[in-house]
């Protein structure tokens, strides 16, 4: 193998790739635009099905910012339920508005919330501390 | 690319994720910022939020009540400094973008590549007509 190729490959760094869900244009640009300077890759999804669609198109994701009301709004609890089944490593922060549901939804294996309205380094250090986990 | 390109910022508007997501990750490694959303109101949130923007790439079929075509015109006439391209996948469409834009529509499925080139083309257009003004 080439050695140089070799070498290039070994100090890549990881992609670290974050499947922002938001369904708020001003917040999904800004959370999304904030992260990429800051080094992920960001792919933006504004719905549960959007996002089931880019997990499905690209399995490198390595974590769910995942910030659609789980108790209101947009499906967000289906969406966690069905990201559990089909990728149960999938590490997902979950944008939390404080109520019970976040809660429990948050405390299983691989998730965390953060509370609404969050600071974007915050989120930043969240999402790098759960691909680290990984 | 020149230094006065990499800060040209675009509006992918474009409601489906799979599409939305490959065009706009070629735009942003071919220099561009780039800003996705889904709908003519995206659109207006940007602008009111006071981001400066150059291109608008939309589809001519946009979630939400306004069309790319209306879209199109209402940018013409409000925001003439802003640069419009609209893709279609609808056959009969055709007629109708090139009422609005005398190069026509981008027909998908398209490689990102030849949208690239007609965003390129028409920075190069407004520049020179801009020297010449001066």
């Amino acid at each position: 193998m080439d050695p140089l190729v070799t070498k290039e490959r070994s100090t890549e760094p990881r992609r670290n790739a974050v499947l922002v869900v938001e369904d708020d244009f001003l917040a999904r640009w800004g959370v999304s635009e904030y992260l990429r300077e800051t080094g992920f890759y960001v792919i933006e999804a504004i719905n549960a099905s959007e996002a089931l669609a880019a997990i499905h198109a690209d399995p490198a994701i390595d974590v769910i910012f995942c910030a659609i009301g789980t108790t209101t709004g947009v499906g967000g609890e289906d969406f966690l339920r069905l990201v559990a089944k089909e990728r149960p490593s999938l590490p997902v922060l979950i944008a939390s508005d404080g109520s019970h549901r976040d809660r429990t939804l948050a405390n299983t294996p691989r998730r965390a919330k953060i509370d609404k309205p969050y600071v974007m380094i915050d989120v930043e250090q969240r999402l790098r501390a759960l691909i680290a986990a990984g | 690319m020149t230094k006065s390109e990499i800060q040209q910022c675009i509006l992918v508007l474009e409601p489906e994720i799979l599409i939305r997501m490959v065009l706009a990750q070629y735009l942003r490694e071919c220099g561009y910022t780039v800003i996705e959303g889904v709908q003519a109101a995206d659109f207006h949130t940007l602008i009111d939020s006071g981001r400066e923007l150059h291109v608008v790439l939309a589809d001519v079929k946009l979630s939400g009540e306004m069309t790319g075509f209306e879209l199109s015109r209402g940018i013409r006439q409000t925001h003439p400094n802003i640069d419009v391209i609209l893709t279609s996948g609808v056959a009969g469409a055709v007629a109708e973008v090139h009422d609005l834009c005398h190069d026509g529509p981008i027909k998908k499925p398209y490689h990102p590549k030849d949208v690239e080139s007609r965003i390129r083309i028409l920075l190069e257009r407004r520049r020179n007509s801009q020297h010449s003004k001066e």
